[in-house]
Formats: C-alpha cells, structure tokens, sequence
C-alpha cells in the first residue's frame, strides 16, 4: 500500500489526502463548535439543551486523539513521498523559486482577504444573537446569546418560498436573455463596418445620461401593459447600455481575421456570432453574467413600485419587509415602534439572500480563463 | 438611396411612436374642478342613503362580500396576518381588508399610486406630513368624511370625537380623514394628568449613590447652598439639588469621576441626548420644557423657540456640559453627535449613560433590557435657574396617522360604515381586546369591567396570542378610551409591560395640555408652498447650527455662532414661518377656545414643584 | 467570388474609418445582406431604448414647470405652468450651493483617483500569487463585502469608529493620539472615510473584470518573456498592463461619466449633522428636499443639471482618451 500510495503519479495519495483532511477537519471543527455552543448563553435554553450539547462536546475532545494519529500517518506518508520527488526533480530548472516579494504579496493580499471575510463573520455573529442582547452593542465574532429566532421569524413565512422561486426564475430567465439580446447589439456595435454606427452610438448613450425620472418611466411600463406581470422583472432589464459598451469592447478585441475568414466560408453575420464570437468572449461574458444576475438577485425596487400582488415579490423585496414589519410583543402599539430585533432580523436576512451567490460564483470563475483564441488562427 | 431612407423612415417611426405612449399614458383622468372654497369640487356616487335610528353598519346587506385595499404609507407598520379580529370584522360587515405598505418611507410608492392612477380604497399616511394631507384633499383624491357620513353613516358622529373632526378641518369646515391613536378632551376623565410625552431618565443605583453623597453635603435644615447661574446664592432641600441645573452639573461630574469607564456597570456619558439628525433633536424640545420656557408671549402670542433668549440660555448650559471634562471626559460625550438611533439604544441598554434626555417610549426596549441586566432607570425632572416648575408637553394629540377614503372606492358608502364600526365603542373594544367572549368577557358587576380570560392569559406571549389579534388592527384606534377601560389588574400585563408603560408616569405631575403647540398650519393658503420650502431649510439649519454650538469650546463662541444662526434664519424667510405660524396659533387657540394657553399662566395654576421628591410623584405609578 | 468578398470587406472597413473627411463624397455602395443583418441588430437596442428610455424623457419638462407640490406627475407635467429656469435659479441661489457642488465634483475625484487604479492593481497582483488554490480563495472571498447592504457595513464602521467604546478610545489610551479623535465627526475625514470604506466594500468586486481580461492573456506571452529574460515587474509592466489597456480605457470613460454618481446609501450612513458641510452632495441634496416635499420640479431640474454636466464629461473623456491613446469609446 506504501507504494501506490507514494506513487507519484497515482490517484491514491490524493483521495487519501481528501479523506485525512475532512476527516480530521470534521473533528476539529466539532469540537470548537460545541465547545463553543456548550459556553455561550442560549436564548430560551433549558437544561436538557446543555446536557446535550455537553455530552456532544465530550464525544467530540474523545474522538481528537484519533484525529491525532490521522494527522501522524498523513505527515509520514507525506515524508516519504517528498524523498521520492527530490530525488527525481530537485535539480530541474523549470521551479519557480518563492522569492520574497512573493511572501510580502500573499501577506498583504490575505490581510485583506480577512478584512473582506470579516464583515460575513459579523453579520453571521449578529444573526444568531439574540436581539435585546445585540442592541448592547459589543458583539464583533460570535454570539454572546444564542438563538436561532431570527432565522425563524424570517422563515416561518410562507411567501418565503414563493419569492425565492420568483427570484431564482427571474434571475436565471433575465439573465439568460438579457445576455443573448445585449450581446446581439453588442456585436453589431463592434462591427466596424456597421452602418450609421455614430448614429447608433449616439442614440445609446445619450440616454445613459438623460432620464426622465421615476413616475413617467413607471407610466411607460403600465401602458405597455407590464404592471403587476412577472415579465416586468424580464423586459425592461433586457437591455443595458452599460452592458452592451462593455461586451461591444470585448468583441472588438477578438481579431478580425477570424471574422473575415469565417465570411470566406460562406456564414452569415448571425452565425459569426454565435459560433464564433460568443465562444471566445468567455471572460466578458461571464462577467456580464455576474453583474446581470446579481442585479436580479438583489432587486426589491421593482417589485415595490411595478407590482401589486403577493406572488410576484422577489426576494430582498420579502426580506425587506419581514424586517420592518417583525414581531410587535404584546400588544404594545406600533408608534412605539419595536426596533430592537430589527437589527439581528435584517442580519439574519442577508445571510439567506447570500447563500446561494456564493454557490453561484465558483460556476462563474471556472470560465474567467481562456486562451482558445490563439489556436483558432492556425491552420 | 432606397435602404437608407426605409431605415431612416423606420427609426423616425419608432421614435415617434416612443413619444406617443406617454400622451396614451398621460390620460390618467381629469382633475375634478376647484370649488370656491379652494378645494376640490367632489361627486358622489348614487347609493341610498342610510337612517340614523340604529348602527350604519348593521345596514350593510347580509350577503355582502367585498374586499378592499388599504394601503398604509408607513414602511413599519406590521400588517396583520388572518386573525380573529379582522375575521370579526368580516362577520359584521362582510369586508375583507388586503393590506399594503411600502419599504421604504421615501415617498416614491405613493407617488407612482397617485400617477400610475391606481388608488386603494382608502390610504393612510403620518399626520406630520401636512403637505401631503392637504394636497390630496385640494387635488380631489379623496372624499370629505362629514358629506360621506351625512349621507351613509350618520351614527360616526356620535363615535368619532367631535373636537377631533374639527381638529382636523379645512377652511371649508370639512374633514378629510379619520386619525388614530387621538385623545379627545370628550374621553379624558375629569382632572386626570395625563403622562408627560418627554421624560429625564437617571440610573437609580448611581442616583442613589448621589443623593447618599448630598445627604452629607446638606447642613442642619436639610439645605444646600450653592452658587446659581446668575452669581447669586441660592440654598435647596439636598434631595432637590440635583434637580437644579448648578446641581446636576455637580451630580452629573461627581458620578462621571467616579464610574467612568467601559467595563460592566460603568458609564461613558454622564447625560445622554437623543439623535442629532437634520430635524433637530428631540431632547431639545424636552429640556425647554422642563426648563419652563414658555410657548406664547405674555399676550398670547406665538413665540418661536430658537430666538428665544431663555432657549439660548438653555443652549448655553448644555455648551457648558460639553466642555466640562472630568478626568479628561466631558459630561456630554462628544459620541453623541455622531450616533444613530441604534447607537443612542446601545447606550442606554448598556446602563452606559448616568441620566439621559432621549424620548423615553422610543427607547422602551432598551430600558426594559438595561433593567433586565440590572441598571434600572428611573424618572428624574429637573428645573431652570429660577426654581421655575417643570411645565411637560403631555401624550395627548390628535392623531398619528390619517385614514382617508379614496375617491377611487367604489363603494364608498360600505367604507364609511366600516369606519363607523371600527370608531364605534364595540369596535374600539374589538379592535384593543379582541372578540368578546374569547378573549375577554364583562365582569358581574354593577358596573361591568372588562377582563381577559383564562385562554387568553394562556395563550399571552405565544404564538397562539397572534392568532387573536389584539391591538394589531390600531388604525382607527382611539387610544384615551383604550385607556379608560383596559383592565386595571395586573392581569394581562406582563412585568415587563407594566415597567414600560410606568417609565414616565411620576412626571404626570408636571404634565399639560399643549395640544395648541400642535397648530396645523392651513396647507390650503397660497403661501404654504414657500413655507414649506423654508420650513425645511430653516430646520435643517438648526440641525447643523445646534451641534456647533453645543460643541463650542467657549461659551463666547457658542454665542457667537449663535448670533450668526439667528442671521443665517433670517436669511432663509424665518419671517415668513413665523407669520404664518402665529395666523395658525391664533386660530387653534380660537379652536380650543383658550385665551391663555401657557399653563403656567392660566388661572387655577398650582405650582406643583417639590424639591423633595427628585424623581417626581412615584405614587403615579400604576399597577396594570 | 472570394477575393470580391475580400475586397468588398476590406474597402467597407477602410470607409468607415475615413468618416472625418467632410469634403470626400462618400461612395455609395449596394449594402449586402451582412449589413442588413447587423443594422437590424443595432436596431434591436434603439426599439428597446425608444420604448423604456426616450419615451419617459418627456417627464424632463417638468423641470421648466411650476410642478412643485402636485401629487399627480402626469398631470404636473402637463397641465402646470412653464416657469422656464426658475427651478433652477432657485437651485443657484440656495446658500449652500457652492458647498454641495464641492463636495460633489471633490469628493468623486478623488475618488475617482484612487478608487479607480487600485482594484487594476489588485487584479494585477492577485493574477501574481504563486499558489492557485490560493487565487481561486482570494477571488471568490475579496467580494463578499458587496453583497452587504451599506446600512450594515457601514454600521460596522460606525461601531468600529465610536468615540468612546471604538478605536479612537483604543488609540488614546495606547497612547497614540491625546485626546480621542472624532472621526466620524469631523468634516475633514468624512472624505476619506467615504473612499476608505468604499475601496474596503467595492475593490474585490470591481476588479473583478480586469481579472477576466488578466486571464484572457495567452500565456505564451509570458514565456516568450521569460526567455527573453524578463523578470516579473517587466512582465506586468510590457505584457499584462498593455494588454488590458483597452478594458481600463472604456471603464475609465464610463466612471468618468459616472463622475457626478453617489451612492446615497452610503453617504447617508455616515452623513451627520457634524459633518455636514463636507458631507452634502448632489444625491443626498435632491433625496432630502426634493422627494419628500412633492418638490418634483426642483429636484428634475436639479437631476437635469447633473446630466448634462455628465455628458460633458463623457464627452472630454472621450476625447482625451482619444488623444492618448487613440481609441475612445466611440
């Protein structure tokens, strides 16, 4: 087994690998988790609760030994394997040495990087506080009292589940058509032999500056008859100057050679486009995307002013207004407005509304390389 | 050339037919005419008119079955799920509500309703919003309550108030809206003291550590001398000293030396105020009353604050406890200007602040956490230089929000008689405690009470509790009958509840009628538009100026950045606020039919002002 | 029937660059099929915009009317009074407007100055990072931050700023500073406070299309370099900067346009009465006395300044990108 497992160019080492590290990392994790959980103060927790979570807490310090000896065996393995890769490599020239410029650059950058997770980490921290609690102030990392009644307030809802279904189809509808309409024109505005092209130009951008204002655009969108219509969340958003300036700016960059010689083979301006074109654009498109998607995702203004019924709000919109319109104890009147949890319900709501962007992206970035360009001229 | 001019043809086309849609779109229904009173000249629609030998509502046909659209203009109104209460509602009247509120209170959702011509039912709105009020009422969006009730619904002037109806009318005599949560002079009872709206709050264990501390100061009477504002030596019971200004100065250095810091149970600040934004600041407001400066001119003229010489006075004191350090902290801490409502909140639920002038029912959850980690904060008042009693603006007023029925409703008539149910004192009763009979009953006595029952003190605080309703349904509330007739037990009342409900309830002594302050001014004048304009600079003004002047270094400074405001307001049309503010004080004070408002001034007043008691008459306090 | 394509393609292309000629008559050509095609998808986006953005322009006159207080737009706008400019001599003659008008066109410049470099040089340098895993986390985690609404993020910073419980405390008693100092208040940090936290919440996500460019690069280029000898600041000074020189351009001319933009939402975070003369712009202007006050002229006139200001703007970038480095936008 030693050997397959030092193998160098074997599957084995690296599902091992895999295994050791979720293995150990699920054990460590456990372990801090409930060691925090069984210490924190939780909201409305009784004595069974903690027994629990002590218990839990126990079970977890007793399986760290075993994460030990997991680690032990990783780090021999490992060993041998570096023995086996010197002796083949060391002398080859194509390393990259890590130089000190490149350990000052990771440092700073991963500075940052905390810098970036940290607000994530308070939103979360606050989210599960409780709410009286929180308006103290003072929580920065974790919750000081426990609750999960943020999360219940917002989910108990069942408009809950319908926004979130209107969110995603609008966004996954909006975008994948806005993409397609915004780059039709946009490869069209690249073209430099496009007629009256300053005409066209023109006419877009003037109205990038120029705009009427709220209530006579709303007019438009009830006389073209898209109030209170799911395709109001799909029709106005299909095209976006901004957008278009951006992809028209990456389509020009692609070499127009491909574009003539593709002519010489007898395709249409149409088919360039989407045989050519759109494949090589990979990097800007896939940004187009994100901005595209994420603006759907994050709306709640269109759902205010263009719609009426319930089963058109999106998303932010619901979230919005769990927000504002939460619990009112006992009766109290509503001038003396209850604020208080409305901090840690908002918090709580961000969270649901981000989950699935951070799904999302990994997809987006598997697309941001490319270089399949340089190959499609030879030959 | 043939394609060029198609296209050309063919883009002019497409732009032209862009600039007919709006003309479409723009046919959003005339304007009914102006009548000569300067509002909208209104019809009606032709339904049989209703007698007024027995409830209106009860002549709402059995088979009915509308619903309506309520659109609340407040972002943080809770709208109500399917309770108890609105099923009632159904029962009686067959009308089902569909609720609306916008997310945000910028004004844009109401604007694309009134555009887009897709008025509600019936819209309610805040009452401070004057402009908007009057306009709906002038542009003819909206019927007048006295023709509708006239016609369908005469029994809603026996159940609405009348002094509320005229509180609210226009030149022409008539009314547009119904408010809420009102208190009407007809449901006060006799010689009761309402609560004071403002309050001064003081941590009771570091108040007590004070008052111990006086005690020793004081000699053989019980007195303290100290030296008051004006050079003079004035002399004061020791339980009052802390309620004179030199006093608090005193307390407020004394206590900062000795618990500043931010570890558990300490404080930052030694006199919290509430949020500086770009309105003012509330505790302003509070203090002048509590420093007696008074509203009308010795001959019962309007007087406006700022340029008072007593409220710059008062602007001067407080420069005076920003700029005192004690062991390098100031007594007002310089935080204060730049904190948000939550950053006011986390220093009052921290106990971090010794005495603080923030509205206290803004801040009820936050008391209520400070007490539950032990710092309970107790009412204090405190006077002006000259020993002059405290004189409070009391909660009573005419309305936080406005119901108005659209001219769009087409049942008009049905709408008025639900307004006459849900004013009427079944449907107050309705409304405040639920159904009867499944969440309270008549007690069996000769004067029957009412008292919630056992299901319900169950279900309180629960889940459950929702389902029934209570108090969600508030917009046509009359909150002084609530009062009368709630339950005076303990029962029903959580610790919690009682405790918030009693923050303020010991200044009730020191609390008055000020509903003249509360003038309207007539939108429907032709120089309201500019008055409004000023009004809005002129405030946002003050904002600024006030901060700068609390956070002078020298009172010489402060002064002079005060004369500059007064010049700057002077600048940005004061005159003109002024003016019409005494036309519309003048014609309140006819309203009311009061010729001297200021109660310090009125006959029967009784000084009430006793230094032994700082923290105001704790026999106040309520039980229920 | 090949080389007439070709020549076709190739004269088409050289007219449409020769358009600055005035006195050349243009020769007419029999337009082809191709571009028929590519006006009527040019024409797709001038439907569009004639539909959702030139029809609503017509609400602009509002601007020269007396609308001010009518709660009916459409109505406003035409049935009201013209009143010409006085909206916007109204405007001029507000004390403060010398204030705001700094404010705005400062504030956004420098921040434009520095907001619009630094994520450049953050794709540039994260494109640098040894380990891949490690770019991979630092791309997906840097934009976080925008997915947060300012009322929160800049609720963090308000904490973290607090006189007397946040850093300024922390700093004072290390000993640091003398007295605690008033961030938040003060007017001078205000501009800076706005461009720290705005780089902090926007870097990551706005550099997100210069690492799309970044990774387009062939990397061929780089190892062409290499053997040349080139080491790795000649590499990102001759290959990487160049080659997104286009996309930072377009995006330089689109912020500039963009100049006169605030986010309201993060200005009225940390705009307080302390620091209001440097905190005031254009936005927050229009948001607090034009909306709330049914004041819709004033504010559409006011609106109607800020873009033609804009455009103008636009303009100049153009045409001094255009000088530089001979392409614009258009």
């Amino acid at each position: 087994m030693m050997e397959k497992l030092t193998d160098l160019y074997s599957d084995a080492y690296h599902r091992f690998k895999k295994a050791i590290f979720l293995f150990v990392g699920a054990i460590v994790l456990g372990t801090l988790v409930f060691a925090y959980l069984s210490h924190v103060q939780i909201d409305g927790g009784t004595e069974q609760v903690y027994i629990t979570l002590d218990v839990l807490f126990y079970i977890f310090c007793g399986l760290l030994p075993v994460a030990a000896a997991g680690v032990g065996c990783f780090v021999y393995v490992y060993c041998k394997r570096q023995k086996v890769w010197l002796s083949r490599f060391r002398k080859s020239k194509l390393n990259r040495r890590v130089g000190v410029f490149d350990i000052v650059l990771a440092v700073i950058i991963g500075l940052f990087c905390i810098l970036c997770i940290y607000p994530i980490v308070y939103v979360l921290a606050g989210s599960f506080n409780q709410g009286a609690d929180y308006s103290i102030g003072g929580v920065w990392i974790l919750p000081r009292v426990f609750t999960f009644e943020n999360y219940a307030v917002v989910l108990k809802d069942t408009d809950f589940w319908t926004s979130y279904a209107v969110t995603i189809a609008r966004t996954v509808l909006g975008t994948a058509l806005a993409l397609v309409f915004t780059a039709i024109v946009a490869y069209a505005m690249s073209r430099p032999n496009l007629k009256f092209k300053k005409t066209f130009y023109a006419i877009n951008l003037f109205t990038m500056f120029f705009s009427g204002g709220l209530v006579p655009y709303f007019l438009i969108i009830k006389s073209v008859g898209l109030y209170d219509n799911f395709l109001v969340y799909i029709i106005p958003s299909l095209y976006s100057v901004y957008n278009m300036i951006v992809l028209q700016s990456g389509f020009a960059s692609i070499s127009s050679d491909i574009h003539d010689a593709a002519l010489i083979d007898g395709a249409g301006e149409f088919r360039i486009w989407w045989q050519i074109y759109m494949p090589l654009s990979k990097p800007v498109l896939a940004t187009i995307v994100l901005w595209l998607a994420v603006g759907h995702w994050n709306s709640y203004f269109d759902t205010m002013i263009y719609t009426n019924s319930e089963e058109l709000q999106s998303l932010q919109y619901f979230l919005l207004k769990a927000v504002q319109t939460s619990s009112m104890t006992e009766g109290m009147p509503p001038e003396m407005m209850e604020r208080l949890s409305s901090q840690t319900l908002s918090l709580a709501a961000i969270i649901l509304s981000i989950i699935p962007v951070f799904c999302f992206f990994p997809l987006i970035r598997k697309n941001f390389a490319s270089g399949i360009m340089v190959g499609s001229l030879k030959g | 050339m043939k394609g060029r001019r198609l296209l050309t043809s063919f883009l002019a086309a497409v732009c032209a037919g862009a600039f007919v849609l709006p003309a479409a779109a723009c046919g959003g229904g005339n304007m009914p005419p102006i009548g000569d009173d300067g509002m909208a000249e209104l019809t009606y629609p032709d339904f049989e008119e209703t007698p007024s030998d027995k409830n209106s509502w009860e002549y709402i046909p059995e088979d009915n079955d509308m619903t309506i659209e309520w659109y609340v203009d407040v972002s943080s109104w809770p709208i109500p799920a399917e309770n108890d209460v609105l099923r009632k509602i159904k029962e009686e009247t067959g009308i089902s509500i569909h609720f609306t509120t916008p997310v945000q209170d910028d004004g844009q959702k109401l604007a694309t309703i009134i555009a887009g011509d897709d008025l509600p039912d019936i819209i309610s709105t805040m009452t401070s919003k004057t402009q908007t009020l009057a306009s709906l009422a002038q542009q003819g969006y909206v019927y007048d309550i006295n023709t509708l009730a006239e016609k369908w619904a005469p029994t809603l002037f026996e159940n609405v108030p009348e002094d509320v109806m005229e509180w609210w009318a226009y030149g022409n005599g008539k009314t547009y809206g119904i408010p809420n949560h009102y208190y009407s002079y007809e449901d006060i009872p006799e010689g009761e003291q309402l609560q004071p709206n403002g309050g001064m709050m003081v941590r009771k264990d570091l108040f007590d550590a004070w008052q111990a501390h006086a005690e020793e100061m004081a000699d053989a009477n019980g007195m303290i001398s100290y030296q008051a504002l004006d050079g003079s030596t004035k002399s004061v019971e020791w339980q009052g000293y802390i309620t004179t200004p030199e006093g608090f100065k005193e307390a407020a250095s004394w206590v900062l030396g000795k618990y500043y810091g931010s570890g558990k149970g300490q404080i930052t600040t030694a006199l919290q105020l509430s949020q500086f934004t770009d309105q003012g600041n509330a505790s302003l407001e509070w203090l002048a009353q509590f420093f007696a400066i008074p509203f009308e001119t010795q001959d019962g003229e309007y007087e406006y604050r700022f340029t008072q010489e007593e409220y710059a006075e008062m602007l001067y004191w407080l420069n005076d406890l920003c700029s005192t350090r004690v062991g390098g902290n100031t007594l007002i801490s310089r935080d204060n200007f730049t904190q948000t409502y939550d950053g006011v909140g986390s220093v009052i639920a921290g106990g971090k602040a010794f005495a603080t002038l923030a509205t206290p029912q803004d801040y009820q959850m936050h008391f209520a956490t400070a007490k539950d980690d032990g710092y309970e904060y107790v009412s204090m008042y405190i006077t002006n230089s000259n020993g002059d009693a405290p004189v409070l603006a009391d909660i009573r007023g005419y309305g936080y929000l406005m119901n108005m029925i659209t001219t769009d409703c087409e049942r008009p008539d049905l709408v008025i008689k639900l307004f006459d149910y849900l004013s009427s004192e079944e449907g107050q009763r309705l409304v405040c405690f639920g159904v009867e009979g499944e969440s309270w009953n008549w007690t069996d006595e000769e004067e029957p009470k009412i008292a919630y029952t056992e299901d319900y003190l169950a279900l309180k605080g629960t889940q459950g509790a929702a389902d029934l309703g209570l108090m969600t349904m508030d917009l046509l509330l009359n909150y002084q009958y609530y009062d009368n007739v709630q339950p005076r037990t303990n029962h029903g009342k959580t610790e919690a509840e009682v405790f918030r409900s009693n923050l303020k309830r010991p200044l009730s002594v020191y609390a008055y009628d000020y509903n003249v302050t509360h003038f309207v001014v007539d939108a429907t004048d032709e120089r309201f538009q500019e008055y409004n304009n000023a009004l809005t600079r002129i405030n946002a003004l003050i904002g600024q100026q006030t901060t700068k002047i609390l956070q002078a270094a020298s009172r010489s400074e402060a002064e002079q950045i005060y004369q500059q405001t007064v010049e700057l307001l002077e600048k940005r049309n004061l005159a003109l606020v002024i003016e019409l503010n005494s036309e519309a004080y003048r014609a309140t004070k006819e309203k009311l039919g009061i010729a001297v408002a200021w109660p310090a001034w009125q006959e029967g007043y009784v000084d009430p002002l006793d230094r032994t008691q700082p923290n105001g008459d704790l026999s106040m306090y309520r039980t229920y | 029937m090949v080389d007439e394509i070709l020549t076709r393609t190739e004269s088409e292309a050289e007219t449409s660059d020769n358009t600055a000629q005035k006195g050349d008559r243009k020769i007419r050509k029999p337009w082809t099929g191709n571009d028929w095609v590519l006006v009527g998808m040019a024409s797709l986006s001038v439907i569009f915009l004639a539909v959702f953005a030139y029809a609503p322009l017509y609400g602009l006159i509002l601007a020269f009317k007396d609308g001010d207080g009518w709660l009916n737009i459409s109505q406003a706008i035409s049935v009201a009074d013209w009143c010409g400019f006085d909206n916007f001599i109204a405007f001029f003659e507000d004390p403060d407007f010398w204030d705001i008008i700094l404010n705005t066109l400062g504030l956004n410049l420098l921040q434009l100055l520095i907001n619009f470099p630094l994520p450049i040089l953050f794709a540039v340098f994260t494109a640098e990072l040894m380990s891949d895993q490690y770019k991979k986390f630092v791309q997906t985690v840097t934009f976080f931050p925008h997915f947060i609404s300012w009322a929160v993020y800049g609720g963090i910073f308000l904490s973290l700023f607090a006189l007397d419980t946040g850093l300024p405390a922390l700093l004072q008693q290390w000993g640091l500073t003398d007295s605690k100092v008033d961030i938040l208040g003060d007017p001078d940090y205000f501009w800076w406070i706005i461009i720290g936290t705005s780089l902090l919440k926007g870097m990551g996500w706005g550099s997100v299309i210069y690492v799309a460019a970044i990774a387009a690069i062939p990397q061929e280029l780089y190892e062409a370099a290499k053997m040349d000898g080139a080491n790795r600041f000649h590499k990102i000074a001759y290959i990487t900067i160049p080659s997104i020189a286009p996309t930072i351009t377009l995006f330089f001319i689109l912020s500039v346009s963009g100049l006169l933009n605030n986010g309201i939402e993060h200005l009225l975070v940390f705009q307080n009465t302390s620091n209001i003369e440097r905190s005031e712009v254009l936005d927050t202007y229009i948001y607090k006395y034009g909306i709330p006050d049914f004041r819709y002229s004033y504010a559409t006139a006011i609106g109607l300044l800020k873009s033609i200001v804009s455009l103008f703007l636009l303009v100049s970038g153009n045409w001094v990108c255009k000088k530089i480095s001979g392409k614009g936008i258009y």
